[in-house]
Parts: C-alpha cells; sequence; structure tokens
C-alpha cells in the first residue's frame, strides 16, 4: 500500500472583494493546520465561517490567497473531492459519472463497477442522477470520490440535507469504505454528531477570520460511535459550549 | 403511453385538416384569377411530377442541398467556435461585441453581392457568403450558451483532472446542445432561403437559379412547384433527422 498522504497548511490572508455594499471580509488571518497521514480531521464550525472556501484552497480551485498548501508523501495527491452538492453530470449515467475521472480500462471499470456493489447500488449503474434521490446522488458522489483510490478525501458537508435515517446509513457506509480503503480525510461540516461519529480528531473554528478553538482527540471506540447515548455524552463533554 | 399517442393522433388529424382547407383555399383563389398568375394546385402538381419525371427537380433540389448543407456546417463550426470563446472571455466579449452587431445587421444581400465581387462568380464565394450570414447568429446564440456554463461542474471537471478533451466532451459539449440545437433549428431556415438568392444573383444551377429563370419566363408555375418540394425537403430533414436527434441527445432529462 503507498505510504499515506498528510497536509500542511498556513494560511496568512484570504480575503474576498467585497460585494456590493458588504464591506471587505477577512476569512483567514494566520490559519494553521497539519493533517497527519492516515487521519480523520473534521473541521467543525457555523456555516459561513470559510469551511467551503478553505476546501477551495486545498483542492487547488482557489488559488487567490497568501500562504502555503503543502503535502506530505505525495507532492501532487491525486484527490477526492465530495461537494456540498453531489455535482454529478446529469447527463451521464450513474456509471459513466464514476468512470469520468478514471482512465477508460477495462481494469477501471471493473473497479468502478465493484465499488457501485459495495456500495450497495449496482441497481443504479445505468440510471441518470436526476432520477435518484439526494441520498442516493450523495452515495454515487461518495462512489466517485473512492473510485480513483484518491491519496486524500476532502468532504464538504456530504450529508447535510438529507434526513436523519438516511444521514445515518451514508455516515455508516463511508466508515466501513474508509475501513477497507484507508485514506486521509478532512472532513468540514456544522453538524457535531458527523464529526463525532466518524473523525479521530475535531478542531471546532470560531470567529472572524477563523481560528482554532477547540481540538480534540476523539478515543471512542468503533461500538461507542454507534451508540447514540455515547455521542451525546461525548458532545455534553466537549462540544456543548461551542455550539 | 396511450393518451400520448391519441394525442398525437389528433394532432396529425389536425395538421392534415389545415392543409386540406389551404389547398381548397388556394383552388378556389385559383379559379377567380388568372392562371398565368395563380395556377392551382392542379396545375403546379403537373408541373411538379413531370419536373420530377425529367430529373430537374432532383437534381437541382440536390444541389441546392449540397450548398445549404456546406455553408451550414461551416458556419456552425465557426459560429460556435466563435461564440463559445466570446462567452466564456469577458474582455474577447468587450472588443468584439461591435463586430458581431454590425456583421448582425449587415443586410444579407450586401454580403452576397461583396463576396461575388471580391472572391468571383464562384461555388467558394457562393457557400462563404451565405456562411457570413449566418455566422453572427450562431455566435449570439451560443455566447449564450458559453456564459451560461455550470460553474460548480467545471470545478469539479478540474479537481478530478479529467483533462480537456473529457471537460469539452462530457462537461461544456452537453451544457451548450440546447443552444447549439436552437442555432441549428433556426440556422435551416435561414440559410435555406440565403442559398435560393445566392443562386438566383451567381449559380447556373439550383432551386434559386431555377426560380430566377422561371421569373424571367413569367412561369408561376414552376415558382410555386420548386417552393414546395423545396418546403417539404426541409420539413422532412426536421422530422427525420433534428427532431429524433434531440430525443436522443435529451434522454437524460426527467
Ligand atoms: N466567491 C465569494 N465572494 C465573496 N464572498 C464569498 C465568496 N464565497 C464565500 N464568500 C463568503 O465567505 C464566507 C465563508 O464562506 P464559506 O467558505 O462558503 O463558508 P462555509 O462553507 O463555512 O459555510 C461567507 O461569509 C461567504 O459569504
Ligand atoms: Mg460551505
Amino acid at each position: 500500500m503507498a505510504a499515506m498522504t498528510g497536509l500542511e497548511i498556513e494560511i496568512d490572508d484570504k480575503t474576498y472583494a467585497p460585494l456590493a455594499s458588504a464591506p471587505t471580509r477577512r476569512i483567514f488571518d494566520g490559519f494553521q493546520l497539519t493533517v497527519d497521514p492516515g487521519a480523520f480531521v473534521c473541521l467543525l464550525g457555523p456555516s459561513g465561517i470559510g469551511k467551503t472556501t478553505l476546501l477551495n484552497m486545498i483542492s487547488g480551485l482557489d488559488t487567490d490567497y497568501s500562504g502555503r498548501i503543502e503535502f506530505r508523501g505525495e507532492p501532487r495527491p491525486r484527490m477526492g473531492y465530495v461537494f456540498q452538492t453531489p455535482r454529478l453530470l446529469p447527463w451521464r449515467t450513474v456509471l459513466e459519472n464514476i468512470l469520468l475521472p478514471l482512465p477508460s480500462t477495462e481494469a477501471a471499470r471493473r473497479t468502478a463497477v465493484n465499488l457501485l456493489t459495495d456500495m450497495g447500488m449496482s441497481d443504479t449503474q445505468d440510471i441518470y442522477p436526476e432520477r435518484l434521490s439526494l441520498g442516493m446522488q450523495r452515495r454515487v458522489a461518495l462512489a466517485r470520490a473512492f473510485a480513483l483510490e484518491p491519496d486524500i478525501l476532502l468532504m464538504d458537508e456530504p450529508f447535510v440535507s438529507l434526513d436523519e435515517t438516511t444521514a445515518d446509513k451514508l455516515r455508516d457506509l463511508l466508515i466501513e469504505m474508509l475501513a477497507q480503503r484507508p485514506v486521509t480525510v478532512l472532513f468540514v461540516t456544522h453538524d457535531s454528531r458527523d464529526a463525532i461519529r466518524m473523525a479521530s480528531r475535531i478542531i471546532v473554528l470560531s470567529g472572524s477570520p477563523a481560528h482554532a478553538v477547540k481540538d480534540i482527540q476523539v478515543g471512542l471506540s468503533h461500538g461507542e460511535r454507534l451508540d447514540k447515548g455515547a455521542i451525546e455524552a461525548f458532545r455534553g463533554r466537549f462540544l456543548a459550549q461551542s455550539q | 403511453m396511450k393518451k400520448q399517442s391519441a394525442r398525437r393522433s389528433t394532432h396529425l388529424a389536425w395538421s392534415a385538416l389545415s392543409i386540406v382547407v389551404l389547398v381548397a383555399a388556394w383552388q378556389v383563389a385559383a379559379s377567380f384569377s388568372d392562371p398565368r398568375l395563380l395556377p392551382g394546385p392542379g396545375r403546379v402538381g403537373a408541373t411538379l411530377v413531370a419536373a420530377g419525371l425529367d430529373g430537374s427537380l432532383f437534381t437541382n433540389i440536390g444541389i441546392t442541398l449540397a450548398r445549404v448543407f456546406a455553408s451550414f456546417v461551416l458556419a456552425m463550426t465557426i459560429g460556435s467556435a466563435i461564440g463559445i470563446a466570446l462567452g466564456r472571455v469577458v474582455l474577447l466579449n468587450r472588443f468584439f461585441d461591435p463586430w458581431l452587431i454590425l456583421f448582425l445587421n449587415l443586410p444579407a444581400l450586401v454580403i452576397i453581392i461583396l463576396c461575388y465581387i471580391w472572391l468571383g462568380l464562384t461555388e467558394v464565394a457562393a457557400i462563404i457568403a451565405v456562411a457570413i450570414n449566418k455566422i453572427p447568429n450562431v455566435a449570439v446564440t451560443l455566447r449564450e450558451g458559453g456564459r451560461a456554463l455550470d460553474r460548480d461542474l467545471l470545478e469539479m471537471a478540474s479537481v478530478y483532472r479529467i483533462g480537456r478533451w473529457r471537460t469539452l466532451r462530457h462537461v461544456i459539449l452537453p451544457q451548450l446542445t440546447p443552444y447549439f440545437m436552437g442555432a441549428v433549428r433556426s440556422g435551416l431556415a435561414l440559410v435555406w432561403k440565403i442559398v435560393l438568392v445566392v443562386e438566383l444573383l451567381g449559380r447556373g444551377s439550383g432551386v434559386g437559379f431555377v426560380i430566377g429563370s422561371a421569373f424571367q419566363l413569367f412561369d408561376v408555375s414552376t415558382i410555386l412547384a420548386y417552393a414546395l418540394a423545396f418546403v417539404a425537403v426541409i420539413q422532412m430533414i426536421e422530422f427525420l433527422i433534428l427532431q429524433p436527434c434531440e430525443r436522443r441527445l435529451n434522454r437524460w432529462r426527467r
């Protein structure tokens, strides 16, 4: 197995040009973060604080900032990015969407089909995404990210606007996928349950410009993560005052 | 499904009725006028059959269709490329927008005459003249498409490093399809009419040339016969090529 990729971030300044009448807002000012290889790091913060902005800088979509973002182990890692919305091509079938970033080989096709089967979606491969529920579309977006065997996985509130049951199923699925295909994960959310269920480390963001107010190692066992009571207890202990 | 096909056949019935009424009205009008000025459906039909039998109808329609096809492909290719570029690059658009407006408003006749003067009375001049008439319309339509490209999907393509070719083929072109089909539709209608003018002014063959000669001879029957035959051909292209094409491209829509 390839060595895992870590991440070192130092944002000296990220400011958006002011929109119309709103004043200029500094999103980050001297923000630092190190992500260890193989960790599942969760950034927890209210909406509007700059979580998506940070992921866009890491993914290279946004280069308009001063600072540096470096990958450890692999200078140009393969990146899976699960966006806040599924961002699937509506005019391509589920399987074609997953194949999109892969080389056009028979082996890649087999990987994609197996992945869909593992994720319980083998019957959807020839369906166009808009005919699927949002929960299913998010599942496809997750499959697309895993299919290219990423070195690092960025996830932007991938379970938002789903009902609790569907979201829970997807969380379980993600945990299972990560057990089979370990990868460094940076997950951002405003939902602390997401964080506690899955993360090995939680960083709570607050303020403007955003900075870390808490940095917690989550020592919960696999069993405890599946137990609502344990999660609520953890929430009360570490996160109550920040939410 | 049943309901849909029932609706389709009532639709067809209405179309048939409407055409029958139109032909009847034509017959009535013809019976009250000089047959040289307005020949009836029977005479025009006979002219059509005669032209069909001696082959001149098919030769001339074939030649005109070939010119329509050539100038159409040329205009769609160049117009799309210009339109997409203008839609994507603000600076280009700012600079070239006045040019576009100029060409949009140049009368077709002026472009045709200038092409014939500058390039000679040749096939190439004819086809270029038609294409130049159509390019600005295609560019304007595709520019809208280029502006409306979904940024989220382009970002996805870039993060997943799918490359230029796949981005074009799977992300950009499908989004431009409705604009492209719009340009094709209005293009077909415009291009064939301009081709007739080009043929009238500077070619020795094709539907436009035949209509021009018939004009000299005051042969209204031939003019109508060729016009109707050509309208029928264009409608057939619409039904047999464009519509099935569009249905296939829109399969993914709910
Ligand atoms: N392209 C942009 N231009 C100007 N302001 C932006 C832009 N994108 C985001 N913002 C602003 O930056 C802040 C952080 O946005 P975002 O990173 O999307 O937050 P989060 O993902 O944590 O909800 C918000 O206040 C938002 O309004
Ligand atoms: Mg966000």
